[in-house]
């Protein structure tokens, strides 16, 4: 029994043994599990190992990062044989199934090598290595120390093997949660530190991660905060608009579209808080993450916050844009060249830059109207010449209230004009105001309600500032020219009314630079006497100021004359008119009295350069006896008169120094040239002569650096004959005395003769100028000879005389008995196809 | 426009006198007729023209003077010439005997105590 009970007791020992195995075991296995910490697994295998298995000593060694065998676990192991055994492998490192090894006598042992003393100096006389495997291969191992000799028995190796492997689940598992420990961390602190906003949505939509980017993002405090919320919830708090600022729908987002089966999505999002107006742009990214079916179980969601770098991009788009079509503005008043022209431009230019359908001008003309100048997407039948009174219609009241406007809905907006009403729509319109001057509107208009806004109104609001300037630059150069070339055009006549006993011709070359008239002038005038007065002159300066001065000189010069025609006589009373009246003017001055009849010139200079006389003979020569000073620039100055002769047929030449400068040659040999081209052009008619002298001297492709006055006066009176042609007007009459006084005079009759046949022959021309063409324009010859002693008038007229006798003659009889009493003979000639011819004689010395 | 001719009034006892200088024709008739009823007012007993600094004058201008002395008629007033016996334009008028349509004296003092005379006894 005893054996039985022995073997019973073996047997229940064993089983007892088995028992407290898988006890341990299963302590080991709850350890493992419970264990947080790896070094409470290593302390429990051992503990496992000393009540399981009959050794004196055990410990754990894992492979470190380096491959290296170090002790983690170990119980009355002395440090020295630890360091002297550490890092000690049995196998290879790449063995891929260790196996147990066992050193049953250490002292006798071989395979040990030096280590052999080391292990028999810490005490151990046996020993086994248990190899720990974990999932790559041979992860640490298992040591068990007998101080005796000893064998280890399979099962002995198979639990030690059991309990490593336990060790090796447990690091194993350490591992794992070291790295996603790891992972997790790193997520966490990408999360944290990117700025960018990371959510991860479940397939149903719903928040699993977010950090605190996101948040921010979203508008909470925290990533907590926000997990804690639905993502409904947040959505509603926001308004979604796609780039180009339609509505987004949720299944749009990106997050929606990868959990719907996309590998990838991106978009832009623009979105705003509900109750705010400020928008903010974000590119979302976002990517599936699969689960265990294959379908997308995660979305996650990355988005980045780009409201700045929009902003900047739009407003450096804006600015650029704000800059082209200024730009734009600033070409087309570079460009135009008319007012007109001008506005077309730049009502083109505006309605390209507001993207409006129309754009008009409207200037102020007169009676306080708006008229339409200038209009850009308009039939311009339609738009041209439209007027609106102001106060009246959109562009009336804008004028009037001075007040740039927007109006969202013109059918909201009466009276409307017509071109405007058809279309509806919506319109913006400024006012034109230059210097607190009104002069204009403005304005733009679309097809489209609300199509404007104060952008667009600031834009219209400088388009109009420049059309202001240039409106008024315009007008005030258009008044200026005009006034100049009114000027101009009263003062230089290119044709001369006839003067007795003179022809006329005269040439006036404006400066290539000029719009503006110069201060070049010539006149040329009868005197009551039968004389001409001659007169050129140079004012210094341009524009209206010379042009006025030019006016003024040359009216003195012509009432001077008048009282007194002594040229010396009128310069020194122009200078000092010139000298209290105009600081900074003078001007040079050729003036002279021209007696064709008796043929002298009386002449004064002023500064000017010397007026040529030239001979039918083709001599020439320079007036130089009576020069001083220019007008205006001396007071007191003293001028003289000097009489020259004149030849018959002489012409007097007269310029104003542009014909004669020039920076290369001595004004002698520019004098010199002058005279020959004077002499050259004889052969031409005199009307030709003053042109034809500047062809050849003014190079013709030349700039002309200044203005070029010309007159030529040439001699007409022979000493026998007096011809004249004159209007039909009573102004012809002084003119028909003059010359009569100075021809008779010359043919040698006395002061009361020629006063006699200035009455009898202004009789007959008063008739003619009276009666012979009623209401119409007709001209009359007087021809006045000297022959017989006496001299021969005839006046005669090609207009139609209703009775046999001109109705003056014969109704106040005083014409005609005063030309019979005053002459020797009268004779009437009527009804020819000529019309009538008076002729009278006269004896003188009678 | 150049008139050629001045016009210089004053007054001499009430009656107004103007002197004409320069040249009257046909151009500027109607301009000296305006100045001269111009310068005769209402009350004024009656007008003298001065001839003595007039250069020129023909048909026209007889005629001007015939024109203004029966319109001065009509309104009860009186006209007078002074043409001096040297004035060059006193042979033209003598020639048409302006003196048996107007009144002609030598000085301006003849022509307004005449104007002044008659006006007293009518």
């Amino acid at each position: 029994m005893a054996c039985e009970d022995e073997r019973v007791s073996e047997a229940s020992s064993a089983a007892e043994t088995r028992a407290g195995d898988l006890r341990a075991l299963y302590d080991l296995t709850a350890a493992v599990a419970r264990a947080t910490a790896i070094e409470d697994v290593y302390a429990e295998a051992l503990r496992v190992v000393g009540s399981a298995l009959d050794v004196d000593r055990a410990a754990v060694l894992v492979v470190d990062e380096q491959g290296v065998m170090r002790f983690r676990a170990w119980n009355r192991l002395s440090d020295a044989y630890r360091a002297r055994t550490e890092g000690h492998s049995p196998w290879s490192p790449d063995e891929r199934s260790p196996m147990p090894i066992v050193v049953e006598d250490v002292a006798a042992d071989q395979t040990l090598g030096e280590l052999r003393d080391v292990v028999v100096a810490e005490g151990i006389g046996a020993l086994a290595f248990v190899p720990v495997v974990g999932r790559g291969g041979l992860i640490g191992k298992f040591m068990l120390y007998s101080d005796t000799p000893r064998a280890f028995g399979d099962d002995e190796l198979r639990l030690a093997s059991t309990i490593a492997a336990s060790v090796a689940v447990a690091i194993g598992r350490r591992e794992i949660e070291g790295e996603l420990r790891a992972s997790r961390d790193q997520l966490r602190a990408m999360f944290s530190a990117v700025a960018d906003g990371i959510i991860v949505f479940d397939r149903n939509g719903r928040y699993v991660m977010a950090n605190d980017a996101a948040a921010t993002l979203s508008g909470f405090e925290s990533a907590e905060e926000m997990l804690a919320a639905t993502s409904e919830t947040v959505r509603q708090q926001f308004r979604l608009f796609d780039e180009d600022g339609n509505p987004l729908p949720t299944e749009a987002l990106a997050a929606r579209r990868v959990l719907a089966g996309e590998t990838f999505a991106e978009r832009i999002v623009r979105y705003r808080a509900v109750g705010s107006d400020v928008d903010r742009w974000s590119d979302v990214k976002a990517a599936p993450v699969p689960g265990e079916d294959g379908e997308p179980e995660f979305a996650v969601t990355v988005f980045r916050d780009i409201t700045a770098e929009r902003r900047a991009s739009e407003q450096s788009e804006l600015a650029l844009w704000r800059m082209s079509r200024l730009q734009r503005l600033a070409d087309v008043a570079l460009r135009a060249s008319t007012l007109d022209e001008l506005l077309e431009e730049l009502v083109g230019v505006v309605r390209a830059a507001l993207g409006s359908d129309r754009a008009t001008m409207l200037l102020l003309g007169s009676a306080n109207e708006l008229v339409v100048r200038a209009a850009a997407g308009i039939d311009p039948e339609v738009a041209h010449g439209v007027r609106v009174p102001l106060g009246e219609g959109i562009a009336g009241t804008i004028a009037s209230t001075r007040t740039p406007t927007i109006i969202d809905d013109l059918t909201l907006f009466e009276p409307v004009s017509a071109y405007l009403r058809e279309a509806g729509g919506s319109l913006a319109g400024v006012p034109l105001v230059f210097q607190n001057r009104l002069l204009g509107v403005l304005h733009a208009s679309s097809d489209q309600r609300s199509a404007f806004g104060r952008e667009d109104l600031e834009y219209l609001k400088l388009a109009a500032e420049r059309a202001a300037i240039a409106v008024e630059h315009a007008r005030l150069f258009e008044r200026e020219r005009e006034i100049a070339a009114t000027l101009q055009q009263s003062l230089l006549p290119d044709r001369f009314p006839p003067l007795p006993g003179v022809s006329v011709a005269a040439s006036y070359l404006p400066a290539s630079d000029g719009a503006l008239v110069g201060g070049d002038w010539y006149d040329a005038v009868a005197l009551g006497d039968g004389r001409i007065l001659l007169a050129i002159g140079d004012i210094v300066g341009h524009g209206i100021d010379a042009a006025a001065a030019m006016g003024q000189v040359r009216n003195a010069l012509r009432a001077y004359g008048n009282e007194n025609p002594s040229p010396a006589s009128i310069f020194t009373r122009i200078n000092e008119l010139l000298c209290d009246t105009a600081e900074d003017l003078f001007c040079t001055a050729f003036c002279a009295v021209v007696d064709p009849w008796a043929q002298t010139i009386l002449y004064s200079d002023a500064g000017h350069p010397a007026t040529l006389v030239l001979t039918k003979a083709g001599e020439a020569r320079l007036l130089e006896g009576a020069r001083s000073t220019p007008l205006g620039a001396m007071r007191g100055a003293r001028y003289r008169d000097e009489l020259e002769p004149l030849e018959p047929g002489a012409i007097i030449f007269a310029y104003t120094d542009g014909l004669i400068e020039s920076r290369h040659e001595s004004l002698d040999v520019r004098i010199a040239g002058l005279v020959d081209a004077a002499v050259a052009s004889l052969r031409l008619p005199l009307s030709r002569l003053p042109e034809a002298v500047g062809k050849m001297l003014l190079p013709g492709d030349d700039v002309l650096e200044d203005d070029v006055a010309m007159i030529a006066v040439r001699l007409d009176v022979d000493a026998e004959h007096l011809r004249l042609r004159l209007p039909a007007e009573a102004r012809s009459l002084p003119v028909v005395r003059g010359a009569l006084d100075g021809f008779t005079r010359r043919a040698g009759a006395s002061d009361d003769e020629i006063l006699d046949l200035k009455v009898a022959c202004s009789e007959a021309c008063s008739n003619v100028i009276e009666h012979a063409y009623g209401t119409r324009a007709g001209s009359f010859r007087l021809n006045v000879a000297a022959r017989e002693g006496g001299v021969a008038i005839s006046v005669s007229d090609s207009g139609r005389w209703r009775r046999a006798h001109p109705r003056g003659v014969k109704r106040g009889g005083h014409g005609l008995k005063l030309m019979r009493a005053l002459t020797d003979e009268v004779e009437i000639t009527t009804g020819t196809p000529a019309g009538t011819e008076v002729r009278m004689f006269r004896r003188l010395g009678r | 426009m150049q008139q050629r001719i001045t016009l210089e009034p004053r007054q001499d006892h009430s009656v107004g006198v103007v002197s004409l200088q320069g040249e009257l024709d046909l151009s500027n008739v109607q301009y000296v007729e305006e100045a001269l009823l111009e310068h005769v007012g209402d009350d004024a007993p009656g007008l003298v023209a001065d001839l003595a600094e007039l250069s020129y004058v023909d048909s026209a201008g007889i005629r001007l003077f015939v024109e203004v002395s029966e319109r001065l008629r009509r309104n009860r007033q009186a006209f007078a010439l002074a043409v001096p016996p040297d004035a060059p334009i006193g042979r033209t008028l003598s020639i048409v005997k302006l003196d048996l349509l107007v009144s002609i004296h030598q000085t301006v003092e003849d022509a307004v105590e005449g104007i002044v005379a008659s006006t007293a006894s009518g």
